[in-house]
């Protein structure tokens, strides 16, 4: 055996670290887990899919752009088994968030439009989260008391308000720190919340279903004859 | 890895083996970014949308209108005020350096006390022990009541409702104040009251006038209100035939490189100059005040003047010509060569002169609106009072005599004599003043803060809080307030609790106009002054100067980049070289060839210049903008304390220098310090931002200069110059199909002052680099003021030229690019993507105009400074290039709001940072391919050209209108 290792290391020595790398890809391979960034999040106490039936349900990813690939090769398999750069900007990014808010409770049970709590995507360029005071519009009357689970959770929401702190939401839609992606712009454009964002409210847990790489955004870009000139995104 | 050697390990292998660990090391916990919404929603406040607040400037007394841009309750810009009488949407680069000053790292942040305890080394030190605004004010307030006690309050000047809150403030609790600010112009407002009969600081108008003389007044730079009279003097620079302009001072200013002329005296003796064109004047005085003008000149010999001056006779007939010439004009005296012993004789001349010729009323307005109450008498006398003990309390605000007095007043001993008083400074930084206070009480800077004053032309104008405070300081008048509610004295500020309710009660005016005024900054009315001249019999009495000495003496001056020092803890104001030395982080001494050949120096050695009040360690520039025997010295620079961006500069205080005045004067005289000069022991780095101030025969920065009557002047004695042809072009030209954006540069508009670069700083998040940096010419500034130099002696010509990345349309720096980082987009920007950027750098090397910036370090900004960056701009990392972007941020937020309304980018509705900032107007920045356009219209006139365009085709989109100057 040592034998063989030797005349092996003296026969291939040049290409010796080459065969150490696959060697080592390939037994990596053997050990493979499940992605961070993959795994399913703590799931929600009542199951929630089906709990709904009479919401049109198209499944997660129905109705975004290009099914969310950038090009041809841009398989889901790329994002799964992301082997280096940000988990958070792959597909599947699932966070686990401080507050379980469920979106299929306020979209499919409750009807609540998307612009209610979202309301200045189409007035600034930065999109953002609603804030603590619009949730407690209503969760300041809405308790739940007859869904313990769901209680616990407004709960959670309630001591934010009362302490005066901010909810530390997790971003699912992270872009690079280069990329001035213009909000307002795309809404006044016309383009659904669901092309880029999926069917949100499908969603128990809000995932990542596009992978927002720029040749994604570049071929709907092209297809709608918005611009790709360099300095609209990145300046 | 031993056997790696033995095996004939190559590099490339050994980067191989460091790939595979680095990729096992990239699989790493994902990272998360909190998004943190609002607690609640504020109507107002959009995230990423900018709420602008209207206010005042507070950084010098011209207080200009400001607009201040906050983001996220943050200000991170200054902008003028369009609808501001005052400045009409200029702003200096002080005022644009404001956030600097709010951001200050080393602002102090709650009230401190002070303790004596020992350093490390066992050597007594001084502790400040934060403690709580109750104690401390309690502390202030009991000693500000001792019975049987002497009570000071050193104030800098003030104006509006702080000038009547402060007034009754001492009044009532038996305070003395005395007020000291180095810049203000006492003599000017004694002269005013002298020959015009109304005390104050006259307003002058520079565009009333066909002829502009100035005796050391730097009206584009520091002078009584500089943005305001650049913007008026450049409306009338811009015409064919320009208002013609002498300026007679011992040291080339930025002013006086704008002048036709410039007449280089003695330092002192511009009475002597001004007392002889008096002379030539007085036949046209009215028949009372003919014959006193006539007995107070008779004694009055122009050989003898041109003698003392050191200047030609004919000097004086040319000036006195042309003034009897002139239906209009405007004559000036002032700035730091005005401030010399004889400078109140100075001004009472100049203003005998306006009055001789009809220019009161008209270029010259007496006003009462600024009244300075600076008295040097006062402070000595107040400093001799508190040597002889016995006093109770000595509060400071505003002012820091430490510093702007020379070390001969002795202020510094007589306020360690005050225990057991209490040396109380109002102030948010750590001044030479407040480090020998036992309370520090810190005050909001006037962006944090509500306040008012008065503008000269009528009307008021209103501060207004543009962000909440970022520390724990308060309103200074709110502290008044309650330091005089404190003790009982109620009636201070009328039973009102707060500054604000004060000064909207003494504005008395409904609330809804209220509300108007604070929305708009202020109430902006023009007031009809009615004018009556009386004319004091003292005035006739002044003392001319005799014999002027023969040594060498030093010209303190205000510096455009730092006024007295005030704006000495700025990093940009720092790092941003002085447009006439071009010196960065530093201090410097100008001094003319011939001494310097005398003293053997040489341009960069330091030198000690001393006398014995004091001594200076300072570099030194070789320059013939200044008089020989003149050794100039800007002031504000060897702060020992103010911050960290202060002190890191050496050198010396030049006040030190100077003695102190006599005769009961009421300010500093500067201009009669004499002193000797050696090489210094003190060896450091001496860094310019240029290396050569010589155009080398291209025609870079353009000068035309015309005859007096307007037409060109032709240069007998040069060489003919045959311009390139037009280059047929090889390659099918860009089309532009919606905007093409361009800029021109109005060089007779320019001064050189630099607030378009400090402007640029502020709004594209430019790394300050330091003095180490910057000497290896790696200062990261996206525009520049370039200087250059032609001709000597009396044919001394100083160009200013701002030089920014100029878009070209045949750019030599986007072929080159390996990846496609720089490319020319469809509006005509050579546009710059950071992320694609691998620093290969061949860009930098192949442009012509060398605007190109590289990122050599990861730059680290100080945690304050980091709330001033602006979000719409994108931090550039090591490894990057960066340079001009015409604002793109802005170009696209312009275009984002045209494209909410439905239409196109107005013209004017998108200024770049530079164009909206300069004081003057000099750059015009729209679409060149609406032919309507401000733009368009100044790129097709006469005197614009292109740099650099015939020599090499490179089309660049921005136009430079050369200067003009009349030959005298």
């Amino acid at each position: 055996m040592i034998g063989v290792c030797i005349v092996g290391f003296n026969v291939f020595r040049n290409f010796f670290y080459y065969i150490v790398i696959l060697v080592s890809l390939g037994a990596s391979c053997l050990f493979a887990q499940t992605p961070e960034h993959y795994k399913e999040t703590e799931k929600l106490p009542l199951s929630e899919i089906d709990a709904y039936p009479d919401y049109p349900v198209a499944g997660k990813r129905a109705g975004v752009w290009n099914n969310g690939q950038a090009a041809f090769w841009d398989l889901d398999i790329i994002d799964y088994f992301r082997l280096f750069g940000a988990p958070e900007r792959a597909r599947g990014y699932k966070p686990e968030q401080p507050i379980k808010f469920s979106h299929v409770v306020h979209v499919q049970k409750n009807r609540v439009d998307c612009t209610y709590c979202h309301w200045n995507v189409s007035k600034s360029s930065y999109a953002a989260i609603p804030s603590v005071e619009t949730c407690m519009g209503c969760h300041s009357q809405v308790k739940a008391a007859d869904k313990p689970e769901w209680a616990a959770e407004i709960e959670k929401l309630t001591e934010y308000f009362n302490k005066g702190e901010q909810i530390p939401w997790v971003k699912v839609h992270v872009m690079p720190a280069y990329v001035r992606f213009n909000h307002k712009r795309h809404v006044k454009a016309g383009v659904a919340c669901h092309e880029c964002h999926g069917q949100v409210g499908e969603m128990p847990v809000v995932e990542r279903v596009s992978s927002m790489k720029m040749g994604w955004c570049i071929d709907c870009h092209r297809a709608r004859g918005a611009s790709i000139d360099c300095y609209t995104c990145h300046y | 890895m031993s056997d790696l050697v033995k095996i004939g390990q190559s590099r490339r292998n050994f980067l191989k083996v460091l790939g595979v660990s680095t990729v096992a090391a990239g699989c790493a916990d994902p990272q998360k970014e909190i998004i943190s919404p609002h607690f609640k929603e504020s109507s107002n406040q959009i995230p990423g949308n900018a709420v602008w607040y209207n206010s005042t400037c507070g950084e010098c007394r011209s207080h200009c209108g400001i607009t201040v841009r906050t983001r996220e309750g943050r200000a991170v810009k200054i902008e003028g005020n369009p609808d501001h009488p005052t400045n009409k949407g200029g702003l200096c680069g002080l005022g644009q350096s404001a956030l600097q000053a709010l951001y200050d790292p080393d602002r102090i942040r709650e009230p401190l006390l002070r303790t004596d305890g020992t350093d490390s080394m066992g050597n007594p030190k001084v502790i400040w022990k934060p403690v709580s605004w109750k104690e401390a004010l309690n502390k202030v307030a009991s000693a500000m009541v001792e019975p049987g006690k002497k009570r000071y309050f050193f104030t800098g000047e003030t104006s509006g409702s702080l000038d009547s809150l402060l007034n009754d403030f001492v009044k009532s609790l038996n305070m003395k104040r005395v007020t000291y600010d180095p810049m203000e112009a006492v003599e000017l407002a004694e002269s005013s009251e002298l020959v015009y009969g109304t005390y104050g600081i006259p307003r002058f108008r520079f565009d009333k006038a066909d002829l502009i003389v100035s005796f050391g007044a730097d009206f584009l730079e520091t002078w009584i209100s500089p943005t305001e009279f650049a913007r008026d003097w450049a409306t009338r620079r811009k015409e064919s035939k320009p208002p013609m302009h002498f300026q007679i001072e011992p040291r080339l200013s930025l002013t006086g490189a704008k002048a036709d002329k410039w007449i280089s005296v003695k330092p002192g003796t511009e009475s002597l100059f001004a007392a002889a064109v008096l002379k030539r004047l007085t036949h046209k005085a009215d028949s009372e005040l003919a014959p006193k003008l006539e007995k107070l000149t008779n004694k009055i010999d122009f050989n003898k003047v041109a003698k003392e001056c050191d200047i030609s006779v004919s000097h004086i007939y040319t000036v006195a010509s042309k003034l009897l010439e002139t239906k209009e004009s405007i004559v000036v005296a002032g700035g730091a060569p005005g401030r010399s012993e004889y400078g109140k004789s100075l001004q009472v001349i100049v203003a005998f002169i306006n009055l001789v010729l009809g220019n009161v009323g008209r270029s010259v307005i007496p006003s009462s609106v600024r009244r300075p109450a600076t008295s040097l008498l006062e402070v000595s006398k107040s400093i001799e009072e508190i040597n002889k003990g016995g006093v109770g309390v000595v509060m400071f605000h505003g002012t820091n005599p430490n510093f702007a007095l020379p070390s001969a007043y002795g202020i510094k001993l007589a306020l360690e004599k005050v225990k057991p008083g209490l040396v109380v400074s109002f102030s948010s930084i750590m001044d030479e003043t407040t480090a020998l206070a036992d309370v520090i009480l810190p005050v909001h800077h006037s962006l944090e803060d509500w306040g008012d004053s008065d503008i000269p032309s009528g009307g008021r104008s209103l501060t207004q809080p543009t962000m909440n405070p970022i520390f724990s300081t308060k309103s200074f008048g709110d502290l008044l307030i309650i330091l005089a509610n404190g003790v009982d004295k109620k009636e201070v500020a009328g039973g009102k609790e707060t500054f604000k309710d004060y000064i909207q009660a003494r504005w008395n005016v409904s609330a809804s106009d209220w509300r108007k005024f604070v929305e708009a900054g202020g109430e902006f009315k023009n007031t009809d002054q009615s004018l009556t001249i009386t004319t004091d019999a003292k005035a006739f009495n002044i003392k001319l100067p005799e014999k002027h000495g023969d040594e060498l003496t030093v010209l303190p001056f205000f510096s455009v980049k730092s006024f007295d020092g005030r704006a000495a803890n700025r990093a940009w104001l720092q790092e941003i070289p002085d447009p006439l030395s071009l010196v960065v982080w530093d201090s410097w001494a100008e001094i003319h060839p011939l001494t310097a050949k005398k003293l053997s120096l040489k341009t960069g050695q330091i030198a000690k210049i001393g006398n014995r009040f004091g001594e200076l360690n300072i570099p030194v520039v070789v320059t013939e903008q200044v008089k020989d025997g003149v050794i100039a010295v800007p002031i504000g620079q060897g702060h020992e304390e103010y911050g960290r961006f202060a002190k890191v500069v050496k050198g010396g205080n030049v006040y030190n220098l100077l003695s102190p005045a006599k005769n009961g004067s009421r300010y500093l005289p500067l201009t009669n310090a004499a002193v000797s000069v050696d090489l210094s022991p003190r060896r450091d780095k001496f860094v310019q931002s240029q290396i050569t101030e010589d155009q080398m025969g291209r025609k870079i920065a353009k000068t035309k200069f015309l005859n007096p009557d307007g037409s060109k002047w032709v240069n007998k004695a040069a060489k003919p110059y045959h311009p390139h042809p037009e280059a047929a072009q090889l390659y099918e030209q860009r089309k532009h199909p919606l905007y093409q954006w361009g800029m021109t540069v109005d060089l007779a508009a320019c001064t050189g002052c630099s607030a378009c670069v400090v402007a640029c700083y502020a709004e594209n998040n430019i790394p300050v680099v330091g003095k180490d940096v910057a000497y290896q010419g790696r200062e990261m500034s996206w525009i520049s003021i370039h200087k250059y130099v032609e001709g000597t002696g009396e044919e001394l010509t100083v160009s200013l030229q701002p030089m920014m990345c100029q878009h070209c349309q045949n750019a030599p720096c986007e072929p080159v690019c390996p990846v496609y980082a720089t490319y020319h987009n469809e509006d005509g920007i050579n546009a710059m993507v950071y992320n694609r950027c691998v620093g290969t750098r061949y860009c930098s090397n192949n442009c012509t105009y060398k605007v190109r910036r590289f990122n050599w370090f990861e730059f680290d900004i100080p945690e304050t400074y980091q709330w001033q960056l602006n979000p719409d701009v994108t931090r550039r990392t090591v490894g990057v290039m960066e340079k001009c972007t015409f604002c793109v941020q802005r170009i696209n937020e312009a275009k984002d709001k045209a494209k909410d309304e439905g239409r196109k980018v107005k013209d004017g509705e998108v200024k770049p940072a530079c164009v909206q900032s300069c004081p003057t107007q000099a750059l015009t920045f729209g679409n060149l391919l609406d032919k309507d356009s401000a733009v368009s219209k100044s790129s097709g006139e006469k005197r614009a050209y292109k740099v650099l365009d015939t020599y090499i085709n490179t089309q660049p989109s921005v136009s430079y209108l050369e200067n003009h100057k009349y030959k005298v």
